[in-house]
């Protein structure tokens, strides 16, 4: 079904080291998410889930082991060169948004393309066409203190998008939201999956909002102990 | 509770150890400041009483008279009812043979001078006799000279040897006049060196049943009107004033910096605050109070307050410590006389009390309003929202409107400012104020400008790091209005003392160039070139002029004078020689060419005045007289114009005519003579021929550049404890700003995380710190520094018309001002921007 591997993780592992205390995070672990995927990670607190996806994103670096990303060795990868290699590639949602607050929704959204050099004017079509996608059009010149958290949400999802990235991490993305934003925001995401074909990596706690990806993986002390398989199309039953 | 708060307060004191270190070295900074400058104003006043009890020792009233006192006159003050003692003295200034330095010289009655004035010997005895002197401990060791060595003094009377019979401590009494450089010897001795057939003074010990007032109006009555009875210290008083107003300067100057370290600690606290909005959450809920929140921040401030205060004031020791062979206190500056004690650095007893109690004061107010936020904070927002922080610049028309009328006001008044000195200073000093205050009011509506440029450039595709730089400035309003004025106050002190330092070296260089003539210059002996008191015995004069690769002269004499028991200095030179010199005076007011005819015109008898203290005592002012009593009687002198280069805080120095001072006092002596030599002579040669035929007649002999270097050297003096200032404001400018930002980058360290997560290089964050701090200061600068340079010009003009330096900046200099200023914002914002551009993505987006 799905042809390509995005992310494949070879034996990575990752130690955190806390004065004389070595703690281990991630332990071995091999994995891989193919194209067009929509994968969540789950796990108690502290299994290592966010861990995961900071080493996928290139964010950290894991203490050992392979990790590529559309067949690219992140983990060889400078400072300079990661990067330029997120802002190609990944595109970022977070659970507290993290959207810039001195800007309004639609230069958040084109943020990513100015990062690369791109002139707002240029760009500007994009981010309202993507807006429009997100149901944002309104409030396209408000600051992120003028949108609700849901409003937020969707333009950070907006603003990932933007530079086409075929890789969306998300980090608990409906955590602080209530639950009816929250499903918009996971529908938008799953139509983002089954009509554009982006690949979402998941962290979440959230057994409701897990249900809607193709793929469950469960961490439980930095190991996976389970990988489950279309689940996606459970998500019109548990809604 | 209080444990608590005291406890969260201290921790996180140390747990932001950075933040905490930077805003501790403003403190510190400030009260070094706090301790220093005041010191400096005070030893300025106790020198000048200490040279009061020095030479009046326990005696109230002082009997002067221009002619000497003969031994009768003495003998007729003692039989005055209510007189229980009258000690005579003689002094003067001399060159020891060998010397260059002047050496003060005291004639005493050894009987009778130790009853009021006090003399600690180290070795050998009090001098009994003629031809007997006692030198000072730190003298002899300066010299060389040891007991029983024997000496010889010119002085403007004779030549006199004499035995060193005993050496005198050097701390306290006759022995710290001059700064020590001083001989003591009878009466009898004094008189021959000086040339003079009587005392100089009588000091008076009145009776225990008369009071001061009464036996000096006695004495008055008894004695002719040619005889001054003053109270010892009174002709110090105008010295003193000036002191007073020289602290008062120094008074402000400390506030600023004082301000800047209280902004510092506000900044810190308010960005502590926004920073531990979670925890503050927490602690609400768990049921801390508002006041038990602020009281944990204003605890913070008092901390640091305390360390920093602590640290300030032994920094402010140590300083002074460093300072004290700078000789701040220039015997040139205060005043003329040789006679002038040189005090150690006086801490007065209340300023370290005061400063701490300013040092924890100022902290408290600036993290009380800074607070003010965390206690407005609801617990259950703050624990579940993510703060997103950031407004637009609020443009107040009213305020706008308040800046403007300031603005214009502060013109209006230094443009038609046309009062005292003394008045313009403290109204200078208002006015510095409320250019700061104007400056503070217009940094919003200059930001609300740059935002609507910012809308219209980012259309235009201006690079993503400017773009930031421009949103941070102009919509977090807080925290940059906050460092705008840090950077206003450093910007207006920075011009303030910057003009200062300017103003010395630029007068220094014009002087060289108008009024510093000829090829060589002999000299009587004195202080130094600029100041002789032994005059050229007219052989000499003679002689030189008689030498066949002389082509020119410039006679010239200096000399003191009272007229109406005010003191002068006259400084009678040939103005027709000097102008074929090509000489030229640095004018102050009056018309240039029309003055120096007026001179030459004796029909109508006419002075130019040196700027200096004594022209605002005696209130100067061009086009009116000044009636003089002169030995050929009263006469009316018409002021003509003010010349720069007094530079005596307590003169006032008159310029005239030689020919007119010969025809009016009578007096032919010259104590200074310009020579013009030949095309193609030797002037080094011929200045070691003069030096070594003058010599022993007490003449020494410099070349332009000397007396060049010695009229700079009076400049050194004032221009380091100007300098001293610059550098504490570089620092503390400095570290304000480097610490501002940096807390201003801890501020938005998630958003920071974000943007390079999404993929900002560290070059781009770099970038855009760096061009925020420039933004800023392109924006501060605008206002403040034409601001200050508007603001502190009447304080400016005070100044040099008590010092008599002439402070004008070109253009250039106030463009190497703010280029100064734009290295020490560059250099501020390097390691903030680096640190920015280093954050650690996942450490930020942690971050709270």
């Amino acid at each position: 079904m799905h042809t390509t591997n995005v992310i494949s993780l070879k034996s990575v592992s990752k130690t955190y080291t806390q004065g004389k205390t070595q703690i281990p995070a991630l332990s071995n672990i091999t994995l891989t998410i193919g194209g067009g995927q929509f994968v969540a990670i789950m796990g108690a607190s502290g299994s290592g889930k966010s861990t995961l996806l900071h080493v996928i994103a290139g964010l950290t670096n894991p203490t050992s082991g392979e990790i590529s990303l559309f067949g690219q060795d992140i983990h060889t990868m400078n400072d300079a060169q990661l990067t330029r290699f997120r802002r190609e590639h990944v595109g970022f949602i977070f659970q507290t948004f993290n959207l810039l607050p001195t800007m309004t929704a639609l230069e958040n959204v084109a943020l990513p393309l100015l990062i690369g050099g791109q002139k707002l004017r240029d760009v500007r079509p994009q981010a309202e066409e993507l807006l429009a996608l997100v149901d944002l059009t309104s409030r396209q010149n408000h600051r992120p203190d003028e949108l609700s958290g849901g409003q937020q949400q969707r333009v950070a999802i907006a603003r990932a998008l933007i530079n086409q990235s075929p890789l969306l991490l998300a980090d608990e993305p409906t955590g602080n939201l209530d639950s009816k934003t929250g499903e918009e925001i996971l529908l938008l995401m799953r139509e983002l999956v089954t009509n554009q074909k982006r690949t979402i990596v998941m962290v979440t706690h959230d057994p409701k909002a897990a249900a809607y990806a193709d793929k469950i993986v469960t961490l439980s002390d930095g190991r996976v102990i389970e990988e489950l398989s279309a689940i996606g199309s459970l998500t019109p039953v548990l809604s | 509770m209080f444990q608590l708060t005291r406890l969260l307060g201290i921790r996180h004191l140390r747990n932001q150890w950075l933040r905490t270190l930077l805003s501790l070295m403003g403190i510190v900074v400030g009260i070094t400041t706090f301790i220093f400058a005041p010191t400096i104003g005070n030893t300025l006043v106790a020198s000048l009483d200490m040279t009061a009890d020095d030479l009046a020792g326990k005696a109230s009233i002082e009997i002067t008279t221009e002619a000497g006192i003969t031994p009768d006159q003495l003998a007729q003050i003692r039989t005055i009812d209510g007189v229980s003692q009258a000690v005579p003295s003689a002094s003067g200034g001399g060159l020891l043979i060998g010397e260059s330095e002047l050496l003060a010289f005291w004639g005493i009655d050894p009987a009778i001078d130790r009853d009021i004035r006090a003399y600690t010997l180290t070795d050998g005895n009090f001098i009994s006799a003629q031809g007997e002197a006692l030198i000072s401990q730190r003298y002899a060791d300066n010299k060389g000279i040891r007991l029983n060595d024997t000496i010889t003094l010119v002085g403007t009377g004779g030549v006199k040897s004499l035995q060193v019979v005993g050496i005198l401590a050097n701390s306290g009494g006759v022995a710290r006049l001059n700064g020590g450089d001083i001989i003591t010897m009878t009466l009898e001795d004094a008189m021959i060196i000086n040339g003079k057939t009587g005392a100089d003074t009588i000091h008076v010990v009145p009776n225990d049943s008369v009071s001061v007032t009464t036996l000096m109006e006695r004495l008055q009555s008894a004695l002719s009107i040619n005889f001054k009875i003053t109270q010892p210290a009174s002709h110090l008083s105008n010295s003193r004033n000036n002191a007073m107003l020289l602290n008062a300067l120094m008074g402000i100057i400390t506030l600023m910096i004082l301000s800047i370290g209280s902004f510092l600690i506000y900044n810190a606290t308010a960005v502590s605050v926004a920073q531990r909005r979670g925890e503050i959450g927490i602690l609400r809920a768990l049921g801390l109070e508002k006041r038990h929140i602020r009281r944990m921040f204003m605890t913070e401030a008092a901390v640091m307050g305390l360390i920093g205060s602590i640290l300030g004031i032994i920094g402010g020791y140590m300083m002074l410590g460093a300072s004290g062979d700078l000789e701040i206190l220039p015997k040139t500056l205060i005043s003329s006389s040789p006679l002038q004690s040189r005090a150690s650095f006086v801490v007065p007893i209340w300023l370290p009390f005061l400063t701490l109690f300013m040092g924890i004061l100022f902290p408290l107010l600036a993290s009380y309003f800074a607070s003010k936020e965390a206690i407005k904070i609801d617990p259950t927002e703050a624990m579940i929202q993510i703060r997103s922080e950031a407004g637009h610049m609020p443009l107040r028309k009213g305020r706008l409107i308040f800046a403007i009328c300031i603005i214009v006001g502060v013109m209006i008044v230094r443009f038609t400012f046309n009062g005292d000195f003394q008045t313009g200073i403290m109204l200078s000093n208002i006015m510095t104020y409320s250019m700061l205050f104007a400056t503070v009011l217009l940094i919003a509506p200059l930001l609300v400008a740059l935002d609507r440029l910012v809308r219209w450039s980012n259309q235009r595709g201006w690079g993503l790091s400017s773009w930031l730089a421009m949103l941070n400035l102009t919509r977090r309003p807080k925290r940059i209005l906050s460092t705008g004025i840090l950077l206003s106050i450093g910007g207006v002190m920075f011009v303030y003392t910057s003009q200062i330092n300017y103003g010395f070296s630029n007068f220094a260089d014009e002087w060289g160039k108008t009024e510093n003539v000829g090829d060589l210059t002999l000299l009587g002996a004195g202080v130094n070139p600029l100041m002789p008191l032994v005059t050229i015995p007219q052989a000499v004069i003679d002689e030189v002029l008689a030498r066949p690769d002389v082509t020119n002269s410039l006679a010239e004499l200096s000399s003191d004078f009272e007229s109406e028991g005010k003191p002068y200095k006259i400084r009678a030179i040939d103005i027709d020689a000097f102008t074929r010199f090509g000489g030229q005076f640095i004018w102050s007011t009056g018309s240039e060419s029309g003055a120096i005819a007026d001179l030459l015109d004796h029909s109508m008898p006419s002075i130019l005045v040196n700027l200096g203290g004594g022209i605002i005592s005696n209130n100067i002012v061009v086009g009116n007289t000044l009636s003089l009593t002169t030995p050929s009687g009263q006469i009316d002198f018409l002021i003509v114009g003010t010349i720069y280069g007094g530079m005596g805080l307590d003169e006032t120095t008159l310029i005239m005519d030689k020919a007119l001072y010969t025809q009016l006092w009578g007096d032919t002596r010259t104590n200074r003579l310009t020579l013009q030599l030949a095309d193609g002579a030797d002037i080094q040669t011929i200045r070691r021929e003069l030096l070594r035929q003058y010599a022993m007649q007490g003449v020494v002999v410099y070349d332009v550049n000397e007396i060049l270097g010695a009229f700079s050297e009076r400049l050194t003096s004032v221009s380091t404890v100007s300098i001293l200032f610059s550098g504490l404001f570089t620092i503390i400018l400095a570290v304000g700003l480097g610490s501002t930002f940096y807390v201003l980058i801890l501020d938005r360290r998630r958003e920071i995380g974000m943007l390079r997560a999404l993929g900002m290089t560290q070059g781009q964050i770099r970038q855009s710190v760096m061009q925020e701090g420039l933004l800023l200061f392109i924006v501060t600068c605008f206002i403040t520094v034409p601001g200050a340079y508007l603001a502190t010009s009447i304080q400016q003009m005070g100044i040099q018309n008590i010092m008599g330096f002439k402070f004008q900046l070109e253009l250039s200099e106030v463009m190497i001002h703010l280029g100064i200023l734009l290295i020490l914002v560059i250099l501020a914002m390097l390691a903030p921007a680096t640190i920015g551009g280093k954050t650690n993505v996942l450490e930020a987006m942690r971050y709270e």
